[in-house]
């Protein structure tokens, strides 16, 4: 390949050639398969690079964001295997009268579950699509900083040109549970768990939870209960579902 | 590839290439265990099965980010099969020669494991620019990561001492140069054809 084709590749990707030149360039595709062959792997070479550089924060962003999650799941799991092992079945029934002898005097301080035992959500990240714009990033900072007074504000500027952005939704419902905005919250709620988006299941959990905090448990239920086998909150929600009946 | 239909669970595809939280947090939730179990049942534990689940998840990123992967089965399957056939590529690499495999039925979902080679294929391919971009010179690594990270060819040439019309053509040499020695390194030829 000759330097001048290097060149001329640069000059199209970065659409720098003029009209003429350009036609000229894509009847020369379209005629010699050599040239457009290293044509396609000198683009390839530039998405990777422009991946490579142009999208390093973000790259290393996402994967501090798996590591964390990964962290998470660890834990998590460890808990759950912790529980199988250390209650053997003999165990269970010495557990159980015991605990039917206490339960009876302590029922009241476990038989209430709250919003803020269940209230656990990651970290939002919304400053690392393509253009970052300043909103976007005090935004993400107010909500991960709980500060969701603040972040209420700036997700209805967001909104304003998004409207039907349900990812802003569904944090912006959840901002409006934490600084007791309920019915605002839920409206939002049913909005985000109708949509199609993949943040339907979330808007169930959180509006479930959004109940729970208003006492209204029956509500919670139904919520609940529309949570099926496969979603990500089935186990938490079937837990909190025992606690309520 | 475009004129299949897109599979609903592209949802996760997106949500990982948007760096959510919520959506990697799903993931992890809903479609880990299956990998975990499987790798601890083949010789594998839970430590390794994170390890794989984090290369996984990073490749459909970066193949979201670069190719713009349109999921046309379902997330779960897509997932496990990647997670599985890269244990199982590890193991062969390993040192270990002994090792139990209870293997599952191979899957013969045509779809599915055209994706997967695909994006074994992409994995494959990025692996390969990255070592050859190592083999440049430090004056190349310099004007390509610059001609990337800043805004303008003028930022670069001004930040590189440089004039305008240098860093210009030097930026596309560059790459010409790399383009070259990924064409001849012995890896190149067996990307074109994906593993069936």
């Amino acid at each position: 390949m000759k330097e001048l084709d290097y060149h001329l590749f640069e000059e199209y990707v970065s659409k720098q050639l003029d009209e003429n030149a350009s036609i000229a360039f894509e009847k020369r595709l379209l005629e010699d398969s050599a040239f457009k062959k290293n044509f396609k792997l000198y683009k390839d070479t530039t998405k990777f690079l422009e991946n490579k550089f142009a999208n390093q924060a973000e790259r290393e962003s996402f994967k501090e964001n798996l590591k964390k999650s990964s962290q998470n799941n660890r834990v998590g799991l460890e808990n759950r295997k912790q529980k199988t092992t250390l209650f053997q079945p003999w165990k269970i029934a010495v557990a159980a009268s015991i605990l039917v002898i206490f339960g009876v005097f302590f029922s009241q301080w476990f038989s209430a579950p709250v919003y803020a035992d269940y209230a656990n959500y990651p970290k939002i990240s919304l400053t690392v699509r393509g253009s970052q714009n300043e909103i976007l990033t005090n935004a993400e900072q107010a909500f991960n900083h709980a500060k969701f007074a603040e972040a209420n504000t700036y997700f209805d500027t967001l909104l304003a040109a998004d409207s039907n952005n349900q990812e802003l939704l569904l944090y912006k419902a959840i901002a409006l549970v934490e600084i007791n905005k309920m019915e605002a919250a839920d409206v939002l709620f049913e909005e985000v768990a109708a949509s199609e988006s993949v943040f339907a299941n979330q808007a169930i959990w959180f509006g479930a939870l959004s109940k729970l905090k208003q006492k209204d448990t029956d509500a919670s239920i139904v919520l609940l209960k529309r949570i099926s086998e496969g979603d990500e909150h089935y186990k938490q929600a079937q837990k909190l579902l025992r606690k309520l009946r | 590839m475009s004129n299949k239909k897109i599979h609903e669970d592209q949802k996760y595809v997106e949500g990982l290439s948007q760096n959510n939280s919520f959506v990697i947090q799903a993931i992890y939730t809903k479609f880990s265990p299956k990998v975990i179990h499987y790798i601890c049942n083949n010789s594998g534990d839970r430590e390794q099965a994170q390890d794989v689940i984090q290369e996984v998840l990073l490749v459909i990123y970066d193949q979201a980010k670069v190719k713009n992967l349109k999921l046309t089965c379902p997330f779960d399957a897509y997932f496990f099969l990647l997670c599985k056939r890269k244990w199982l590529n590890m193991l062969k690499k390993s040192s270990l020669q002994e090792v139990t495999i209870n293997e599952e039925i191979v899957s013969k979902d045509e779809p599915l494991e055209e994706l997967v080679s695909e994006s074994e294929n992409f994995e494959e391919k990025q692996s390969l620019y990255e070592r050859m971009f190592q083999k440049l010179g430090q004056a190349c690594k310099e004007l390509l990561a610059k001609s990337f990270q800043l805004q303008s060819m003028e930022e670069v040439a001004e930040s590189l001492n440089v004039t305008y019309g240098y860093a210009r053509k030097k930026k596309s040499l560059c790459i010409g140069q790399l383009t070259k020695m990924i064409q001849e390194s012995p890896g190149f030829a067996n990307l074109k054809n994906p593993r069936k």
